[in-house]
């Protein structure tokens, strides 16, 4: 087996054990990088040279017998809505373009003192809003399992990073379902925390009461090693919980006997693809056969999840990316040309005398917004910023952000009354697999209604994971969602972890080596 | 984009099916409040560091084009 095949767990007791060295690790995972990153576009950055500086550095602390953290040396990649000091931090927009933070994000800071060996930036869709990474501002990335399909979105790089075997663990952040949805349309595992669970300092903010970062892996083990890692009280983030952090790769075999498991029969309509159902049923008796306890239950607002989130998270975007302005750092219109233009329209103003207009004119600084704005950001950011402003405006606060809020309630009580009931909520993660690029471009609606399972763990504030269960019979991967109580990561991650004993779905592999997208028919017969 | 801003309000819609008068709305996961930390001076961005990304400065401040005035 090669290196990039092992999963973390395996590669990190192989490095403890010397049997490997950080550096070459890393090169393995680096080479990989190097073969397919030009045809599948999961990172935006890749500083090699730096990776391999810091497996140097941990393979002499190794050497010495010095004590080396948690991840010793493990490649880890790093979704880029996460600062990281001196590094590029693009959000995949162009208003941050060149930008580098002057200071590490706490779950930054965390995966160096744990010794992770940070081997890149991965693509997302731009600030975050976007379900097929479609929206980032550089390059599309593809699906590794069919190159003409989306990875899903926000995190889709750091999803495509590790279904590829470029790197073994990566990190994205999840505010309606992007690390789940992207983790179940590339066939592996990712997991959003409780809200609170890990820190937000030096996350770029998109909607402040629904973002989390989360792990993504290929097991359920290597999650739960990363979260151990990443999870944990900071002060410097108002929202962090103090509350101890399990040892949650200690937990993973907690028995499933007698675990109550709850189906939504909300989420089991006509919307839902017959493959996807079948491969979630077939996962619930996967289930039982452990010991579980499946029964129906009701999430009977579930269908107003999806409006409730389009008007919150807009109104959150609308406040955190006014800070965008050109002023102060990323992307700032070309002053002199803008300051020209707006000379020639006050001549041609005072030319005609139209007193009203010249009154109304934007001033210089004004204009600076509007036009940093308006160049600095694509399409579904605007969408979102606009949409956000209206809901939060005098005269519709009430009857769109406030309604919102209230059924967002609504929403959280329902999931208080099934887990009453339950212990773990299960479903699909998605209502189809992986869509073509370029599919729902035109229609942002549909787009969004493509989150209808995922977002409601955010609005309750509760984790969630996404566990690959399945594939289509075009070979597209399907993903199982599992959701618990807040706080209650380590039921989720035995779960998971025990499923994946009983099942192989994890360990598949897409046939990157001979497959190419659209191309002629030498490479259709690997294809589903 | 008017269009599918449009479409998009118009989907909104739906919450008004809702009857959530008696309803506090939740704007937080989270219900705490008050998160203070100690009022003690801490060192806090560099200045250098703090101008490092300006698009335009003159070393001690951000410069952007005059607010007062002619434009």
């Amino acid at each position: 087996m090669s290196l990039w095949e092992a999963t973390a767990t395996e590669l990190l007791a192989r490095l403890d054990a010397g049997e490997l060295s950080s550096v070459a690790v890393t090169e393995a995972f680096l080479r990989r990088i190097q073969a397919l990153d030009g045809r599948v576009g999961a990172f935006l950055h890749v500083d090699a040279q730096a990776a391999l500086a810091q497996a140097e550095e941990i393979g002499r602390k190794r050497r010495a017998r010095h004590p080396v953290g948690r991840l010793g040396g493990l490649p880890v990649a790093v979704k880029d809505v996460l600062c990281v000091r001196g590094e590029p931090t693009t959000c995949a927009s162009r208003m941050l373009a060149g930008f580098r933070p002057p200071y590490d994000a706490t779950v930054v800071s965390r995966l160096k003192a744990a010794d992770a060996v940070l081997v890149g930036k991965t693509n997302m869709d731009e600030f975050a809003m976007g379900g097929s990474t479609e929206n980032s501002a550089f390059q599309a990335t593809r699906n590794p399992w069919n190159l003409d399909r989306v990875p899903g979105g926000s995190s889709g790089g750091a999803a495509a990073c590790v279904a590829a075997g470029m790197a073994p663990l990566s990190v994205g952040s999840d505010t309606g379902g992007s690390v789940r949805q992207p983790a179940a349309l590339c066939g592996v595992t990712g997991l959003k925390p409780t809200y609170g669970r890990v820190s937000r300092y030096g996350l770029v903010a998109f909607a402040s009461s629904l973002d989390q970062v989360g792990p993504l892996a290929r097991t359920a083990q290597d999650a739960a090693l990363l979260l151990e890692v990443l999870a944990g009280y900071d002060p410097a983030d108002s929202t962090s919980v103090n509350r101890p952090v399990p040892p949650y790769t200690k937990e993973l075999d907690r028995p499933l006997r007698d675990l109550r498991i709850g189906l939504v029969r909300e989420h089991f309509d006509a919307g839902l693809d017959g493959q996807v159902e079948a491969a979630i049923r077939q996962a619930v008796r996967v289930l039982e056969s452990l010991g579980a306890a499946c029964t129906w239950i009701s999430l009977p607002h579930s269908k107003y999840a999806v409006a409730t989130y389009y008007l919150i998270a807009p109104s959150e975007a609308s406040s955190n990316l006014a800070r965008y302005d050109g002023v102060h750092f990323g992307y700032r219109t070309d002053q002199r040309a803008m300051l020209a233009e707006l000379e020639a329209e006050r001549r041609r103003l005072e030319q005609t005398g139209d007193q009203a207009a010249l009154d109304a004119l934007d001033s210089a600084l004004v204009r600076l917004y509007r036009k940093t704005r308006s160049e600095g950001f694509g399409p579904e950011v605007k969408r979102r910023i606009m949409l956000g402003t209206y809901a939060l405006s005098a005269g519709y606060y009430d009857a769109y952000y406030l309604k919102a809020l209230k059924v967002r309630r609504l929403i959280r009580e329902d999931y208080d009354h099934a887990f009453a009931q339950v212990d773990l909520i299960a479903g699909p993660v998605t209502p189809t697999a992986a869509f073509p690029l370029g599919a729902k471009v035109h229609d942002p609606l549909a787009m969004y209604l493509f989150d209808l399972y995922t977002v409601g763990t955010n609005l309750a504030g509760i984790p969630g994971i996404s566990v690959p269960c399945g594939f289509t019979r075009d070979g597209l991967p399907i993903g199982l969602h599992l959701q618990a109580p807040a706080f209650e990561e380590s039921r989720l991650l035995a779960a998971a972890h025990q499923f994946q004993q009983a099942t192989d779905w994890h360990t598949r592999r897409p046939a990157l080596e001979q497959l190419h997208a659209g191309g002629p028919a030498a490479g259709d017969a690997m294809q589903g | 984009m008017t269009v599918q801003l449009g479409a998009i309000l118009q989907y909104m819609d739906l919450l008004a099916e809702l009857n959530t008068d008696q309803v506090e709305p939740l704007a937080h996961p989270l219900e705490i409040t008050n998160v203070f930390r100690a009022d003690e001076v801490r060192p806090s961005l560099a200045r250098q560091a703090a101008l490092a990304n300006a698009p335009h400065h003159d070393e001690e401040c951000y410069l952007v084009p005059a607010v007062l005035g002619e434009a």
